[in-house]
Protein backbone atom coordinates (compact mmCIF):
# COMPACT_ATOMS: atom_id res chain seq x y z
CA UNK A 1 0.00 0.00 0.00
CA UNK A 2 1.45 3.38 -1.05
CA UNK A 3 1.28 6.09 1.49
CA UNK A 4 -0.49 9.33 0.38
CA UNK A 5 2.46 11.59 1.19
CA UNK A 6 4.68 10.01 -1.54
CA UNK A 7 5.27 12.38 -4.42
CA UNK A 8 5.58 11.61 -8.17
CA UNK A 9 9.34 11.36 -7.96
CA UNK A 10 9.09 8.70 -5.30
CA UNK A 11 6.58 6.83 -7.34
CA UNK A 12 8.98 6.77 -10.32
CA UNK A 13 11.76 5.39 -8.13
CA UNK A 14 9.55 2.62 -6.79
CA UNK A 15 8.46 1.74 -10.33
CA UNK A 16 12.10 1.45 -11.55
CA UNK A 17 12.98 -0.62 -8.52
CA UNK A 18 10.10 -2.94 -9.27
CA UNK A 19 11.26 -3.37 -12.85
CA UNK A 20 14.76 -4.01 -11.68
CA UNK A 21 13.44 -6.60 -9.24
CA UNK A 22 11.63 -8.44 -12.00
CA UNK A 23 14.77 -8.77 -14.28
CA UNK A 24 16.89 -12.02 -14.20
CA UNK A 25 19.85 -11.45 -11.88
CA UNK A 26 23.43 -12.54 -12.78
CA UNK A 27 23.94 -16.26 -12.49
CA UNK A 28 25.59 -17.15 -9.16
CA UNK A 29 29.15 -18.43 -9.63
CA UNK A 30 28.26 -21.54 -7.59
CA UNK A 31 25.64 -22.42 -10.19
CA UNK A 32 28.06 -21.79 -13.07
CA UNK A 33 30.63 -24.07 -11.42
CA UNK A 34 27.91 -26.65 -10.85
CA UNK A 35 26.95 -26.57 -14.54
CA UNK A 36 30.59 -26.90 -15.64
CA UNK A 37 31.02 -29.84 -13.32
CA UNK A 38 27.88 -31.47 -14.62
CA UNK A 39 29.16 -31.14 -18.20
CA UNK A 40 32.26 -33.16 -17.35
CA UNK A 41 32.13 -36.50 -19.22
CA UNK A 42 33.21 -38.26 -16.04
CA UNK A 43 29.80 -37.47 -14.59
CA UNK A 44 28.17 -39.62 -17.29
CA UNK A 45 30.20 -42.56 -16.12
CA UNK A 46 29.42 -41.75 -12.50
CA UNK A 47 25.69 -41.65 -13.36
CA UNK A 48 25.86 -45.30 -14.33
CA UNK A 49 27.44 -46.24 -11.04
CA UNK A 50 25.37 -44.00 -8.75
CA UNK A 51 22.23 -42.92 -10.64
CA UNK A 52 20.46 -41.84 -7.47
CA UNK A 53 23.17 -39.37 -6.54
CA UNK A 54 23.37 -37.92 -10.02
CA UNK A 55 19.57 -37.69 -10.28
CA UNK A 56 19.43 -35.95 -6.96
CA UNK A 57 22.16 -33.60 -8.18
CA UNK A 58 20.23 -32.93 -11.36
CA UNK A 59 17.15 -32.11 -9.38
CA UNK A 60 19.16 -29.70 -7.31
CA UNK A 61 20.47 -28.09 -10.48
CA UNK A 62 16.92 -27.63 -11.75
CA UNK A 63 15.92 -26.17 -8.45
CA UNK A 64 18.96 -23.89 -8.35
CA UNK A 65 18.15 -22.60 -11.83
CA UNK A 66 14.55 -21.96 -10.85
CA UNK A 67 15.63 -20.20 -7.69
CA UNK A 68 18.05 -18.12 -9.73
CA UNK A 69 15.31 -17.31 -12.21
CA UNK A 70 13.11 -16.36 -9.27
CA UNK A 71 15.86 -14.17 -7.99
CA UNK A 72 16.29 -16.30 -4.92
CA UNK A 73 20.04 -16.13 -5.17
CA UNK A 74 20.92 -17.37 -1.72
CA UNK A 75 18.74 -20.43 -2.15
CA UNK A 76 20.14 -20.93 -5.64
CA UNK A 77 23.70 -20.84 -4.29
CA UNK A 78 22.82 -23.34 -1.57
CA UNK A 79 21.17 -25.69 -4.03
CA UNK A 80 24.09 -25.39 -6.43
CA UNK A 81 26.59 -26.09 -3.66
CA UNK A 82 24.60 -29.09 -2.46
CA UNK A 83 24.32 -30.32 -6.05
CA UNK A 84 28.07 -29.99 -6.50
CA UNK A 85 28.59 -32.00 -3.35
CA UNK A 86 26.31 -34.73 -4.65
CA UNK A 87 28.16 -34.78 -7.94
CA UNK A 88 31.51 -34.93 -6.19
CA UNK A 89 30.20 -37.75 -4.08
CA UNK A 90 29.05 -39.55 -7.22
CA UNK A 91 32.43 -38.96 -8.84
CA UNK A 92 34.20 -40.31 -5.75
CA UNK A 93 31.97 -43.38 -5.85
CA UNK A 94 32.82 -43.81 -9.51
CA UNK A 95 36.52 -43.32 -8.81
CA UNK A 96 36.37 -45.90 -6.05
CA UNK A 97 34.55 -48.38 -8.24
CA UNK A 98 36.94 -47.73 -11.06
CA UNK A 99 39.86 -48.25 -8.70
CA UNK A 100 38.33 -51.49 -7.45
CA UNK A 101 38.06 -52.70 -10.99
CA UNK A 102 41.66 -51.69 -11.56
CA UNK A 103 42.65 -53.63 -8.46
CA UNK A 104 40.71 -56.68 -9.57
CA UNK A 105 42.20 -56.46 -13.03
CA UNK A 106 45.70 -55.92 -11.60
CA UNK A 107 45.28 -58.83 -9.20
CA UNK A 108 44.26 -61.11 -12.05
CA UNK A 109 47.18 -59.96 -14.15
CA UNK A 110 49.49 -60.21 -11.16
CA UNK A 111 48.50 -63.83 -10.66
CA UNK A 112 49.09 -64.56 -14.32
CA UNK A 113 52.35 -62.63 -14.25
CA UNK A 114 53.43 -64.40 -11.06
CA UNK A 115 52.85 -67.73 -12.74
CA UNK A 116 54.80 -66.58 -15.77
CA UNK A 117 57.52 -65.16 -13.54
CA UNK A 118 57.76 -68.45 -11.68
CA UNK A 119 57.93 -70.29 -15.00
CA UNK A 120 60.66 -68.08 -16.44
CA UNK A 121 62.53 -68.23 -13.14
CA UNK A 122 62.46 -72.00 -13.32
CA UNK A 123 63.59 -71.84 -16.91
CA UNK A 124 66.38 -69.43 -16.01
CA UNK A 125 67.44 -71.62 -13.12
CA UNK A 126 67.51 -74.63 -15.39
CA UNK A 127 69.60 -72.86 -18.02
CA UNK A 128 71.90 -71.41 -15.36
CA UNK A 129 72.31 -74.82 -13.86
CA UNK A 130 73.25 -76.20 -17.25
CA UNK A 131 75.67 -73.32 -17.79
CA UNK A 132 77.22 -73.93 -14.38
CA UNK A 133 77.50 -77.62 -15.10
CA UNK A 134 79.18 -76.88 -18.41
CA UNK A 135 81.49 -74.42 -16.73
CA UNK A 136 82.40 -76.92 -14.04
CA UNK A 137 82.93 -79.56 -16.69
CA UNK A 138 85.21 -77.25 -18.63
CA UNK A 139 87.03 -76.21 -15.49
CA UNK A 140 87.48 -79.84 -14.63
CA UNK A 141 88.73 -80.60 -18.13
CA UNK A 142 91.06 -77.62 -18.00
CA UNK A 143 92.29 -78.77 -14.60
CA UNK A 144 92.94 -82.25 -15.93
CA UNK A 145 94.72 -80.84 -18.94
CA UNK A 146 96.76 -78.61 -16.70
CA UNK A 147 97.62 -81.57 -14.51
CA UNK A 148 98.53 -83.64 -17.54
CA UNK A 149 100.63 -80.75 -18.79
CA UNK A 150 102.33 -80.53 -15.43
CA UNK A 151 102.99 -84.26 -15.47
CA UNK A 152 104.35 -84.00 -19.00
CA UNK A 153 106.48 -81.05 -17.98
CA UNK A 154 107.73 -82.89 -14.92
CA UNK A 155 108.46 -85.96 -17.01
CA UNK A 156 110.27 -83.86 -19.57
CA UNK A 157 112.15 -82.17 -16.76
CA UNK A 158 113.06 -85.48 -15.19
CA UNK A 159 114.08 -86.83 -18.58
CA UNK A 160 116.16 -83.75 -19.27
CA UNK A 161 117.67 -84.08 -15.82
CA UNK A 162 118.57 -87.70 -16.57
CA UNK A 163 120.12 -86.69 -19.88
CA UNK A 164 122.13 -84.00 -18.10
CA UNK A 165 123.32 -86.54 -15.53
CA UNK A 166 124.31 -88.87 -18.34
CA UNK A 167 126.13 -86.06 -20.08
CA UNK A 168 127.89 -85.13 -16.81
CA UNK A 169 128.95 -88.73 -16.39
CA UNK A 170 130.16 -88.84 -19.99
CA UNK A 171 132.17 -85.64 -19.48
CA UNK A 172 133.64 -87.07 -16.28
CA UNK A 173 134.51 -90.23 -18.15
CA UNK A 174 136.14 -88.08 -20.80
CA UNK A 175 138.03 -86.33 -18.02
CA UNK A 176 139.39 -89.67 -16.83
CA UNK A 177 141.03 -90.23 -20.22
CA UNK A 178 142.30 -86.64 -20.32
CA UNK A 179 140.04 -85.83 -23.28
CA UNK A 180 140.53 -82.12 -22.69
CA UNK A 181 144.03 -82.63 -24.10
CA UNK A 182 143.63 -85.58 -26.44
CA UNK A 183 140.24 -84.57 -28.02
CA UNK A 184 140.14 -80.89 -27.33
CA UNK A 185 137.42 -79.83 -29.79
CA UNK A 186 134.97 -82.61 -28.99
CA UNK A 187 135.57 -82.14 -25.27
CA UNK A 188 135.08 -78.37 -25.46
CA UNK A 189 131.86 -78.88 -27.43
CA UNK A 190 130.64 -81.37 -24.82
CA UNK A 191 131.37 -78.99 -21.94
CA UNK A 192 129.75 -76.12 -23.82
CA UNK A 193 126.64 -78.15 -24.60
CA UNK A 194 126.43 -79.33 -21.01
CA UNK A 195 126.57 -75.75 -19.72
CA UNK A 196 123.88 -74.77 -22.19
CA UNK A 197 121.74 -77.71 -21.10
CA UNK A 198 122.03 -76.64 -17.46
CA UNK A 199 121.11 -73.09 -18.42
CA UNK A 200 118.06 -74.22 -20.39
CA UNK A 201 117.07 -76.39 -17.46
CA UNK A 202 117.18 -73.40 -15.13
CA UNK A 203 114.94 -71.51 -17.51
CA UNK A 204 112.51 -74.41 -17.56
CA UNK A 205 113.17 -75.34 -21.20
CA UNK A 206 113.31 -79.05 -20.66
CA UNK A 207 113.24 -79.96 -24.33
CA UNK A 208 116.13 -77.69 -25.21
CA UNK A 209 117.96 -78.85 -22.09
CA UNK A 210 117.50 -82.48 -23.08
CA UNK A 211 118.66 -81.82 -26.63
CA UNK A 212 121.78 -80.00 -25.44
CA UNK A 213 122.47 -82.71 -22.88
CA UNK A 214 122.23 -85.37 -25.57
CA UNK A 215 124.62 -83.41 -27.77
CA UNK A 216 126.95 -82.98 -24.80
CA UNK A 217 126.90 -86.71 -24.13
CA UNK A 218 127.51 -87.53 -27.77
CA UNK A 219 130.45 -85.13 -27.90
CA UNK A 220 131.81 -86.38 -24.59
CA UNK A 221 131.55 -89.98 -25.81
CA UNK A 222 133.26 -88.99 -29.01
CA UNK A 223 136.01 -87.23 -27.04
CA UNK A 224 136.38 -90.30 -24.83
CA UNK A 225 136.62 -92.66 -27.77
CA UNK A 226 139.22 -90.44 -29.40
CA UNK A 227 141.16 -89.79 -26.23
CA UNK A 228 141.01 -93.24 -24.70
CA UNK A 229 143.62 -94.99 -26.93
CA UNK A 230 145.91 -92.02 -26.67
CA UNK A 231 145.43 -91.89 -22.95
CA UNK A 232 146.02 -95.63 -22.62
CA UNK A 233 149.14 -95.35 -24.71
CA UNK A 234 150.29 -92.51 -22.58
CA UNK A 235 149.48 -94.40 -19.44
CA UNK A 236 151.13 -97.52 -20.74
CA UNK A 237 154.19 -95.57 -21.67
CA UNK A 238 154.29 -93.99 -18.26
CA UNK A 239 153.84 -97.36 -16.66
CA UNK A 240 156.51 -98.88 -18.85
CA UNK A 241 158.81 -96.06 -18.09
CA UNK A 242 158.25 -96.40 -14.39
CA UNK A 243 158.78 -100.14 -14.56
CA UNK A 244 161.87 -99.68 -16.66
CA UNK A 245 163.15 -97.19 -14.12
CA UNK A 246 162.49 -99.66 -11.38
CA UNK A 247 164.19 -102.40 -13.36
CA UNK A 248 167.19 -100.18 -13.93
CA UNK A 249 167.33 -99.30 -10.25
CA UNK A 250 167.07 -102.95 -9.20
CA UNK A 251 169.64 -104.02 -11.81
CA UNK A 252 172.05 -101.29 -10.76
CA UNK A 253 171.71 -102.48 -7.19
CA UNK A 254 173.32 -105.87 -8.03
CA UNK A 255 176.92 -105.65 -6.76
CA UNK A 256 179.70 -105.46 -9.38
CA UNK A 257 177.29 -104.81 -12.22
CA UNK A 258 177.25 -101.68 -14.34
CA UNK A 259 174.06 -101.62 -16.41
CA UNK A 260 173.55 -99.56 -19.49
CA UNK A 261 170.43 -98.46 -21.35
CA UNK A 262 170.22 -98.32 -25.07
CA UNK A 263 167.58 -97.21 -27.48
CA UNK A 264 167.11 -98.79 -30.87
CA UNK A 265 164.22 -97.02 -32.51
CA UNK A 266 161.16 -97.39 -30.31
CA UNK A 267 162.74 -100.41 -28.65
CA UNK A 268 164.51 -99.86 -25.32
CA UNK A 269 167.16 -102.15 -23.99
CA UNK A 270 168.51 -102.55 -20.50
CA UNK A 271 171.80 -104.36 -20.76
CA UNK A 272 173.37 -106.18 -17.81
CA UNK A 273 176.89 -107.23 -18.82
CA UNK A 274 178.30 -110.20 -16.88
CA UNK A 275 182.09 -110.67 -17.36
CA UNK A 276 182.88 -114.29 -18.36
CA UNK A 277 185.38 -114.69 -15.51
CA UNK A 278 182.47 -114.19 -13.09
CA UNK A 279 180.72 -117.30 -14.43
CA UNK A 280 183.29 -119.51 -16.23
CA UNK A 281 186.67 -121.01 -15.48
CA UNK A 282 189.28 -120.16 -18.12
CA UNK A 283 187.99 -121.28 -21.56
CA UNK A 284 185.08 -123.36 -20.14
CA UNK A 285 181.68 -123.17 -21.81
CA UNK A 286 179.64 -124.26 -18.82
CA UNK A 287 178.91 -122.09 -15.84
CA UNK A 288 181.27 -123.19 -13.14
CA UNK A 289 179.51 -124.85 -10.24
CA UNK A 290 181.21 -122.63 -7.69
CA UNK A 291 180.26 -119.52 -9.61
CA UNK A 292 176.63 -120.33 -10.33
CA UNK A 293 175.49 -118.29 -7.29
CA UNK A 294 176.54 -115.25 -9.27
CA UNK A 295 173.43 -115.81 -11.34
CA UNK A 296 171.07 -115.76 -8.32
CA UNK A 297 170.45 -111.97 -8.25
CA UNK A 298 170.02 -112.09 -12.06
CA UNK A 299 167.45 -114.87 -11.76
CA UNK A 300 165.64 -112.94 -9.01
CA UNK A 301 165.57 -109.84 -11.20
CA UNK A 302 164.30 -111.81 -14.19
CA UNK A 303 161.50 -113.34 -12.14
CA UNK A 304 160.54 -110.00 -10.59
CA UNK A 305 160.15 -108.40 -14.00
CA UNK A 306 158.64 -111.43 -15.63
CA UNK A 307 156.81 -109.61 -18.45
CA UNK A 308 159.97 -108.49 -20.25
CA UNK A 309 161.41 -110.62 -23.00
CA UNK A 310 165.03 -111.25 -22.39
CA UNK A 311 167.96 -111.90 -24.65
CA UNK A 312 170.98 -113.83 -23.39
CA UNK A 313 173.83 -112.89 -25.66
CA UNK A 314 177.35 -114.35 -25.56
CA UNK A 315 180.47 -112.31 -26.65
CA UNK A 316 184.20 -113.13 -27.01
CA UNK A 317 187.37 -111.20 -27.61
CA UNK A 318 188.87 -111.13 -31.06
CA UNK A 319 191.24 -114.00 -30.68
CA UNK A 320 190.61 -117.09 -32.85
CA UNK A 321 188.53 -117.54 -35.92
CA UNK A 322 185.13 -115.99 -36.24
CA UNK A 323 183.26 -119.31 -36.50
CA UNK A 324 184.92 -120.53 -33.34
CA UNK A 325 184.15 -117.27 -31.60
CA UNK A 326 180.46 -117.52 -32.53
CA UNK A 327 180.19 -121.13 -31.37
CA UNK A 328 182.08 -120.41 -28.21
CA UNK A 329 179.93 -117.40 -27.34
CA UNK A 330 176.70 -119.29 -28.11
CA UNK A 331 177.77 -122.26 -25.95
CA UNK A 332 178.41 -119.98 -23.01
CA UNK A 333 175.04 -118.15 -23.53
CA UNK A 334 173.19 -121.45 -23.64
CA UNK A 335 174.91 -122.53 -20.42
CA UNK A 336 173.68 -119.33 -18.72
CA UNK A 337 170.21 -119.90 -20.19
CA UNK A 338 170.14 -123.37 -18.64
CA UNK A 339 171.30 -122.13 -15.28
CA UNK A 340 168.68 -119.40 -15.22
CA UNK A 341 165.98 -121.83 -16.32
CA UNK A 342 167.08 -124.10 -13.51
CA UNK A 343 166.53 -121.12 -11.15
CA UNK A 344 162.93 -120.82 -12.17
CA UNK A 345 163.10 -118.30 -14.96
CA UNK A 346 160.53 -119.01 -17.69
CA UNK A 347 162.53 -120.42 -20.61
CA UNK A 348 160.01 -119.23 -23.15
CA UNK A 349 160.76 -115.57 -22.55
CA UNK A 350 164.51 -116.05 -23.00
CA UNK A 351 166.22 -115.94 -26.37
CA UNK A 352 169.82 -117.13 -26.64
CA UNK A 353 172.38 -115.96 -29.16
CA UNK A 354 176.15 -115.88 -29.67
CA UNK A 355 177.67 -112.79 -31.21
CA UNK A 356 181.36 -113.80 -31.16
CA UNK A 357 183.70 -110.82 -31.15
CA UNK A 358 181.06 -108.35 -32.36
CA UNK A 359 180.29 -105.22 -30.43
CA UNK A 360 183.41 -105.09 -28.22
CA UNK A 361 183.01 -102.86 -25.18
CA UNK A 362 186.80 -102.61 -24.53
CA UNK A 363 190.14 -102.63 -26.31
CA UNK A 364 191.12 -106.21 -27.40
CA UNK A 365 194.81 -105.26 -27.49
CA UNK A 366 195.02 -105.33 -23.72
CA UNK A 367 194.38 -108.27 -21.43
CA UNK A 368 191.90 -106.18 -19.37
CA UNK A 369 190.07 -105.19 -22.52
CA UNK A 370 189.85 -108.74 -23.73
CA UNK A 371 188.61 -109.91 -20.33
CA UNK A 372 185.87 -107.30 -20.53
CA UNK A 373 184.88 -108.29 -24.06
CA UNK A 374 184.54 -111.95 -23.02
CA UNK A 375 181.11 -111.53 -21.50
CA UNK A 376 177.45 -112.60 -21.27
CA UNK A 377 174.88 -109.83 -21.66
CA UNK A 378 171.38 -110.17 -20.15
CA UNK A 379 169.28 -107.80 -22.22
CA UNK A 380 165.79 -106.70 -21.08
CA UNK A 381 163.72 -105.53 -24.05
CA UNK A 382 160.85 -103.05 -23.68
CA UNK A 383 159.01 -100.27 -25.52
CA UNK B 1 31.95 -43.32 15.71
CA UNK B 2 31.13 -41.24 12.69
CA UNK B 3 28.02 -43.34 11.99
CA UNK B 4 26.75 -42.51 15.45
CA UNK B 5 27.38 -38.82 14.90
CA UNK B 6 25.70 -38.91 11.51
CA UNK B 7 22.60 -40.69 12.90
CA UNK B 8 22.46 -38.17 15.62
CA UNK B 9 22.74 -35.32 13.11
CA UNK B 10 19.98 -36.80 10.95
CA UNK B 11 17.71 -37.23 13.92
CA UNK B 12 18.42 -33.80 15.12
CA UNK B 13 17.79 -32.32 11.67
CA UNK B 14 14.47 -34.12 11.43
CA UNK B 15 13.47 -32.89 14.83
CA UNK B 16 14.57 -29.42 13.88
CA UNK B 17 12.46 -29.60 10.73
CA UNK B 18 9.42 -30.73 12.65
CA UNK B 19 9.83 -27.91 15.07
CA UNK B 20 10.46 -25.29 12.41
CA UNK B 21 6.93 -24.10 12.28
CA UNK B 22 6.64 -23.51 15.96
CA UNK B 23 8.00 -20.08 16.87
CA UNK B 24 7.62 -20.86 20.49
CA UNK B 25 10.21 -23.58 20.23
CA UNK B 26 13.05 -21.24 19.19
CA UNK B 27 14.46 -21.06 22.69
CA UNK B 28 15.62 -24.68 22.68
CA UNK B 29 16.34 -24.69 18.98
CA UNK B 30 19.41 -22.48 19.30
CA UNK B 31 20.91 -24.87 21.76
CA UNK B 32 20.13 -27.84 19.56
CA UNK B 33 21.76 -26.19 16.58
CA UNK B 34 24.79 -25.29 18.66
CA UNK B 35 25.14 -28.90 19.67
CA UNK B 36 24.83 -29.98 16.02
CA UNK B 37 27.44 -27.46 14.89
CA UNK B 38 29.81 -28.46 17.69
CA UNK B 39 29.49 -32.12 16.89
CA UNK B 40 30.01 -31.46 13.23
CA UNK B 41 33.11 -29.42 14.07
CA UNK B 42 34.40 -32.15 16.34
CA UNK B 43 34.05 -34.61 13.44
CA UNK B 44 36.38 -32.61 11.19
CA UNK B 45 39.68 -33.63 12.88
CA UNK B 46 38.55 -37.24 12.59
CA UNK B 47 38.15 -36.76 8.84
CA UNK B 48 41.57 -35.12 8.65
CA UNK B 49 43.12 -38.04 10.47
CA UNK B 50 41.58 -40.48 8.03
CA UNK B 51 42.83 -38.46 5.09
CA UNK B 52 46.44 -39.52 5.44
CA UNK B 53 47.02 -38.85 1.73
CA UNK B 54 45.72 -35.27 1.86
CA UNK B 55 43.17 -35.95 -0.86
CA UNK B 56 40.44 -33.75 0.67
CA UNK B 57 42.29 -30.81 2.17
CA UNK B 58 40.36 -28.24 0.12
CA UNK B 59 36.99 -29.84 0.83
CA UNK B 60 37.76 -30.00 4.53
CA UNK B 61 38.76 -26.34 4.52
CA UNK B 62 35.45 -25.46 2.87
CA UNK B 63 33.64 -27.58 5.44
CA UNK B 64 35.24 -25.60 8.21
CA UNK B 65 34.23 -22.34 6.51
CA UNK B 66 30.66 -23.57 6.22
CA UNK B 67 30.57 -24.63 9.83
CA UNK B 68 31.81 -21.18 10.78
CA UNK B 69 29.05 -19.74 8.58
CA UNK B 70 26.49 -21.96 10.34
CA UNK B 71 27.76 -20.73 13.66
CA UNK B 72 27.47 -17.16 12.50
CA UNK B 73 23.92 -17.71 11.21
CA UNK B 74 22.98 -19.31 14.50
CA UNK B 75 24.28 -16.26 16.29
CA UNK B 76 22.07 -14.19 14.03
CA UNK B 77 19.21 -16.51 14.94
CA UNK B 78 18.68 -17.42 11.30
CA UNK B 79 17.90 -20.95 12.24
CA UNK B 80 16.44 -22.02 8.91
CA UNK B 81 19.60 -20.91 7.16
CA UNK B 82 21.63 -22.74 9.80
CA UNK B 83 19.78 -25.95 8.98
CA UNK B 84 20.39 -25.48 5.27
CA UNK B 85 24.12 -24.96 5.87
CA UNK B 86 24.26 -27.87 8.29
CA UNK B 87 22.59 -30.12 5.68
CA UNK B 88 25.23 -29.04 3.21
CA UNK B 89 27.95 -29.67 5.79
CA UNK B 90 26.61 -33.15 6.38
CA UNK B 91 26.64 -33.87 2.68
CA UNK B 92 30.14 -32.39 2.42
CA UNK B 93 31.36 -34.59 5.26
CA UNK B 94 29.77 -37.61 3.64
CA UNK B 95 31.38 -36.72 0.33
CA UNK B 96 34.75 -36.18 2.02
CA UNK B 97 34.52 -39.59 3.65
CA UNK B 98 33.72 -41.20 0.35
CA UNK B 99 36.53 -39.34 -1.36
CA UNK B 100 38.97 -40.49 1.31
CA UNK B 101 37.82 -44.06 0.82
CA UNK B 102 38.12 -43.66 -2.93
CA UNK B 103 41.59 -42.14 -2.64
CA UNK B 104 42.69 -45.12 -0.56
CA UNK B 105 41.27 -47.57 -3.04
CA UNK B 106 42.86 -45.61 -5.90
CA UNK B 107 46.17 -45.65 -4.06
CA UNK B 108 45.82 -49.37 -3.55
CA UNK B 109 45.01 -49.79 -7.24
CA UNK B 110 48.04 -47.72 -8.19
CA UNK B 111 50.15 -49.75 -5.81
CA UNK B 112 48.98 -53.05 -7.29
CA UNK B 113 49.48 -51.71 -10.81
CA UNK B 114 53.00 -50.72 -9.78
CA UNK B 115 53.47 -54.23 -8.41
CA UNK B 116 52.27 -55.61 -11.73
CA UNK B 117 54.59 -53.29 -13.62
CA UNK B 118 57.55 -54.37 -11.47
CA UNK B 119 56.59 -57.99 -11.93
CA UNK B 120 56.48 -57.55 -15.69
CA UNK B 121 59.82 -55.78 -15.61
CA UNK B 122 61.21 -58.70 -13.64
CA UNK B 123 59.76 -61.09 -16.20
CA UNK B 124 61.40 -59.10 -19.00
CA UNK B 125 64.70 -59.06 -17.12
CA UNK B 126 64.45 -62.79 -16.49
CA UNK B 127 63.69 -63.45 -20.15
CA UNK B 128 66.74 -61.41 -21.12
CA UNK B 129 68.79 -63.32 -18.57
CA UNK B 130 67.51 -66.58 -20.09
CA UNK B 131 68.52 -65.38 -23.55
CA UNK B 132 71.99 -64.46 -22.30
CA UNK B 133 72.36 -67.71 -20.39
CA UNK B 134 71.26 -69.64 -23.46
CA UNK B 135 73.90 -67.86 -25.52
CA UNK B 136 76.52 -68.59 -22.87
CA UNK B 137 75.43 -72.21 -22.82
CA UNK B 138 75.69 -72.46 -26.60
CA UNK B 139 79.17 -70.92 -26.50
CA UNK B 140 80.25 -73.36 -23.79
CA UNK B 141 78.84 -76.30 -25.71
CA UNK B 142 80.61 -75.14 -28.86
CA UNK B 143 83.86 -74.84 -26.92
CA UNK B 144 83.36 -78.29 -25.45
CA UNK B 145 83.12 -79.75 -28.95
Amino acid sequence: MIRPYLNRRSLRFVALAGLAGCATPPKPPELEAFERMRADPAVQAAAKRTPDLVSSSDRLMTRAREQWQDNELSEARSSALLGQIKLKHALAEADQENARQRIASAETEIRTAQEEYARVQRELNAVNEQVNLLKRLQESTAERQKLAQQITTEQARAQASDRISEAELAVKTADTVNASSHAREAYAAAVDNLARARQEMQHGNSQAAEMNAQMAKAKADEATSVAKPLYEQEAQAAENKARAEALARDAAAIPGIIVRREARGSLQRLVIPLPAERLFVKRGTSVAREKETGLDPIATLLKKYSSYPVQIVGYTDNRGRAGEQLAFSLARAESVFSSLALRGVDAKRMVVSGQGAADPIADNRTATGRAANNRIEIVFLYQ
Amino acid sequence: MYAIVRAWLNGTALAAALLAGLPEATAGEADDLQVMIDRARNGVPDLERQDDRGATRDETAILRVWLDEAWKLRSEQRYDDVRIVLDRCEAQAEMIRKKIQASKVVARATEREEDLKRLRENIDKTKKAIAQATLAKAALEARAK
